[in-house]
C-alpha cells in the first residue's frame, strides 16, 4: 500500500477495500467477509440512550492520546452521562488525500485498543478521502448506542436544593495540554489529556442511583460550562467552592500565564454529578474507589435565588461565574 | 512560613480597616488592565465599603489603540507579501471593516505569538516574506521590541520591520489628573510598568495635583494594602507616591532597558482611542532604526475614521461613566461582538465588567 492516502482511497474500489481491511479491520476487529450494510445488534429490554459526535481536534497526536482515542472515548462518555451501558460504536473517517497512511493506522490502532479495553465493539464504520485542502487531515465522526438500566433516570429537573456538586478529578488538563502544544508554548510541561472512559465509573454509581440527580462530562466550555447549564435548566443557583476545586499546579500556573481560567478549560475524561446531599459523601467514596475518580472532589452545592453560578473566591468573597463568551479555544476536540 | 489561610486572614483584616477609615467618599483608578482583572476576579469590588470607589482606567494597550491604526494594520495584513505577527488580543479588536481575525479567516497571514522574538524567527526562515510584528503595549512590551529591532539590526534582516503604537503610561495620567470631571483622588499605579520605570515618573502626581499613587503588586492582599494607603493618604491629606511593590520594583526601575529603549525610541506624540493625541505619550523609532519602521518602509498612512456614535470608551477610559451607563454594553456591545476596543481584549475594562458581572451579584 502507498504511503499517503489518495483520491482513488476513497473511490470504493479495491484501494477504498484494502485501505478498510489493512487499516480499520486489522486495527478495530471484526470480520470483512461478514460485512453487511449494517450492524445487526441485539438490545434486550429497557430504554436505549443513542448518541454521536465529531471529532477536528488539532493536532491529530497530543500526550495522552490521539484523534482515535479522543472520538471512541467521547461517545462513550455520551453514553455514560444518562447513566447508559455502552453496547456498540460507529465511526466514520472523512481522510484528506495526502494523508500520511501510518498516521492514520496509528489512529485507528489506539480506538482498537479502547475498544478491546473497554469490551465496546465499533460494529460499524465509513471512510471518504476528500482532496487536498477539503479538510485538515483527518474528521472522525462517532455514533453510539447503550442501554439504560431500569432504575436510572439522570436528568438535571431532579435537582434540588442542597444537592451536592462532585467533579471526578482534576479541571482543564485536556484543554491546557493541546493549549500548551498548539502555542508552542517553551515550558517543560507534565500535563497530559485526561482522555479516558468513564463508562465504568459512572456505573459504579447504579446502586445508589436514586440519589444521583444528573451527571454530564465537562468537555468543550468547562466545568463553568456545564454550571451555567445546570443553573439555568434546574433555575437554581450554584455555589461552588474556589478552594475545592481540583486543579494541577502546573495548569494553574500555566493558565495564570496564557490568561485562561482553568474553569472554562475542556475536559475529556472528568464526569460532573449532582448527588442528594444525604449520599454526597458516599458517592465521593465510591467514585474515588475508581481508578478514573481517584482526585474526586465535592466543589459545591445547589441553593436557591437567582438562577446563576456564584464562586466563593480562595479570598472570601464572592463574585459570578458566568457563561464564557467571546474567544472559546477552536478544534480542541 | 505564611501560608494562604495568612494571607486570606491579612486580606480581610486590610478591608475591614479599609470600611473603618473610610469616611467620605474617595475615587481610585486602577490604571493598568491586569489590576482590573485581579479586581474582578477576587472579588475585590464586593468587601469595599460604598464610599471607596475604584474605577478603571487607560491602562490597556489593545483598548486605547485609535482606530485610524487598526484601520491601517488591517490593510496591512491584506498584502500578501505580509506576515502580519501580533499578541493574540489584537487579532480580535474590531476596526472600521472587520478584525484580523476575520481577515486570518480570510486567508490572510496572521499569526499570534508571545513574543516579538518569536515574529524575528519568521523573519529569519521566511526570507521571501515582509514580517510585521505588531507592537503594542507600554514600557513593559516595549523593551522587547526595542530587543528585536536591535538584534534584526546586527543580523542585518532586512525583511522584518515593527508597526509601532508603543506608548508610554505617565503622560496619560497627566491628562486624568489634569481632568476636572473625573477628579480622581488616588492611583493604583501599574506594578509591572513600574518595574521598567521605577518610581520618580508618578512624582508630578502629587506635587502637581495633588493626587495619591501607590504601586501595587497583583494578589488581591496587595492590591487590598494599596486601596488601604490610598485611603490613609487621602484621609490626612498627604498625597505622596508610595511604591507597595517592592519585591520587584526599585525605585529606579530597570535602568538596562530603560537604556534599551533609549537607544531605539525617542519620546513622540500619539493617538490614544478616547483620549484623543497626548503630547510625548508614544514611543517612535528612532531615526537610526527607521528602516524597521514599517510605516516608513511601506509609506503608510493612517486616515481619520468616524467612531462608532454609541460607543463610550472614551467616557470609560477616563473613568467618567461606568460600562453598564454606556446603552451599547451587554447590548450591541459583547466580547463576542464588540463594538468598542474596551471590550475586546480580557483586560479591557468592560469586558472585565461583562466577565465578572460587577454590578449583578446580589
Amino acid at each position: 500500500m502507498s504511503d499517503t492516502i489518495r483520491l482513488a482511497h476513497g473511490s470504493g474500489g479495491e484501494m477504498t477495500a484494502r485501505l478498510i481491511e489493512e487499516v480499520f479491520y486489522t486495527a478495530l476487529g471484526g470480520d470483512p467477509k461478514g460485512a453487511n450494510d449494517s450492524a445487526i445488534l441485539d438490545l434486550s429490554g429497557g430504554r436505549i440512550a443513542f448518541t454521536t459526535d465529531s471529532f477536528v481536534i488539532s493536532p491529530l497526536f497530543f500526550p495522552g492520546g490521539d484523534i482515535g482515542k479522543l472520538a471512541f472515548c467521547g461517545t462513550v462518555n455520551d453514553l455514560a452521562a444518562v447513566g447508559a451501558r455502552p453496547i456498540a460504536l460507529s465511526a466514520s473517517f472523512i481522510i484528506e488525500e495526502g494523508m500520511d497512511v501510518a498516521e492514520l493506522k496509528t489512529i485507528a490502532l489506539s480506538m482498537g485498543e479502547m475498544s478491546r479495553e473497554t469490551g465496546i465493539p465499533v460494529v460499524a464504520g465509513d471512510t471518504k478521502v476528500v482532496d487536498k485542502g477539503s479538510a485538515d487531515k483527518l474528521f472522525i465522526t462517532t455514533s453510539g448506542i447503550g442501554v439504560i438500566p431500569d432504575q436510572v433516570d439522570y436528568h438535571p429537573r431532579h435537582t434540588r436544593e442542597g444537592d451536592k456538586i462532585i467533579i471526578s478529578g482534576t479541571m482543564g488538563d485536556h484543554g491546557y495540554c493541546i493549549t500548551a502544544l498548539r502555542e508552542g508554548i517553551d515550558i517543560q510541561s507534565s500535563v497530559q489529556s485526561d482522555c479516558q472512559p468513564l463508562h465504568g465509573l459512572v456505573a459504579l454509581l447504579n446502586p445508589i442511583s436514586a440519589a444521583v440527580r444528573t451527571v454530564r462530562d465537562a468537555t468543550r466550555g468547562g466545568v463553568g460550562t456545564v454550571l451555567n447549564e445546570w443553573a439555568r435548566q434546574s433555575e437554581k443557583s450554584i455555589l461552588v467552592f474556589e478552594n475545592h476545586l481540583p486543579v494541577k499546579d502546573e495548569v494553574k500556573g500555566g493558565c495564570a500565564l496564557l490568561g485562561l481560567d482553568p474553569i472554562y478549560l475542556a475536559n475529556e475524561g472528568k464526569m460532573l454529578f449532582i448527588i442528594a446531599a444525604d449520599k454526597a459523601d458516599d458517592a465521593l467514596a465510591i467514585l474515588k474507589s475508581h481508578p478514573a475518580g481517584l482526585d474526586s472532589a465535592i466543589i459545591g452545592e445547589v441553593a436557591g435565588g437567582k438562577t446563576q453560578v456564584i464562586m466563593e473566591t480562595e479570598w472570601g468573597t464572592r463574585r459570578v461565574v458566568p457563561t464564557p463568551r467571546g474567544e472559546i479555544l477552536p478544534r480542541i476536540c | 512560613m505564611i501560608t494562604k489561610l495568612d494571607e486570606k486572614k491579612y486580606f480581610h483584616l486590610l478591608a475591614d480597616k479599609v470600611c473603618e477609615i473610610a469616611t467620605r467618599p474617595v475615587k481610585l483608578m486602577e490604571v493598568c488592565g491586569t489590576h482590573t482583572m485581579a479586581i474582578g476576579k477576587a472579588g475585590i469590588r464586593g468587601v469595599l465599603p460604598p464610599e471607596v470607589e475604584l474605577i478603571s482606567g487607560p491602562g490597556c494597550p489593545v483598548c486605547v489603540t485609535a482606530d485610524s491604526d487598526i484601520d491601517a494594520f488591517m490593510r496591512l495584513a491584506e498584502d500578501e507579501r505580509v506576515i502580519l505577527a501580533t499578541y493574540g488580543d489584537m487579532v480580535r479588536v474590531p476596526g472600521t471593516k472587520g478584525s484580523l481575525a476575520e481577515l486570518k479567516a480570510q486567508g490572510a497571514d496572521v499569526r499570534v505569538v508571545y513574543s516579538a522574538l518569536e515574529a524575528l524567527a519568521f523573519a529569519r526562515s521566511e526570507t521571501a516574506r515582509e514580517v510585521v510584528f505588531l507592537g503594542v503595549g507600554f514600557e513593559t512590551t516595549a523593551p522587547a521590541t526595542a530587543h528585536a529591532i536591535k538584534t534584526a539590526s546586527k543580523e542585518g534582516l532586512s525583511n522584518f520591520s515593527i508597526y509601532n503604537l508603543h506608548k508610554t503610561v505617565p503622560e496619560p495620567l497627566r491628562v486624568l489628573a489634569a481632568d476636572e470631571t473625573t477628579k480622581i483622588d488616588g492611583f493604583i499605579l501599574p506594578g509591572h510598568v513600574s518595574v521598567i520605570i521605577g518610581e520618580y515618573p508618578y512624582y508630578f502626581l502629587a506635587e502637581e495635583f495633588g493626587a495619591a499613587g501607590a504601586i501595587a503588586g497583583f494578589e488581591p492582599p496587595e492590591v487590598m494594602a494599596t486601596i488601604l494607603k490610598l485611603v490613609k493618604d487621602i484621609n490626612a491629606d498627604a498625597p505622596t507616591i508610595s511604591n507597595l511593590y517592592r519585591r520587584v520594583v526599585r525605585p529606579e526601575g530597570n535602568v538596562v532597558a530603560q537604556r534599551l529603549l533609549d537607544e531605539i525610541f525617542v519620546q513622540a506624540d500619539a493617538e490614544w482611542r478616547g483620549l484623543g493625541a497626548i503630547p510625548d505619550s508614544g514611543l517612535a523609532i528612532r531615526q537610526r532604526y527607521e528602516s524597521f519602521d514599517v510605516a516608513r518602509k511601506f509609506n503608510i498612512e493612517r486616515q481619520s475614521v468616524k467612531l462608532h456614535p454609541g460607543c463610550r470608551c472614551g467616557d470609560i477610559l477616563k473613568g467618567i461613566i461606568k460600562p453598564h451607563q454606556c446603552s451599547l454594553f451587554s447590548k450591541r456591545c459583547t466580547p463576542e461582538n464588540p463594538v468598542g476596543p474596551c471590550m475586546v481584549s480580557s483586560e479591557g475594562t468592560c469586558a472585565a465588567y461583562y466577565l465578572y458581572q460587577e454590578s449583578s451579584l446580589v
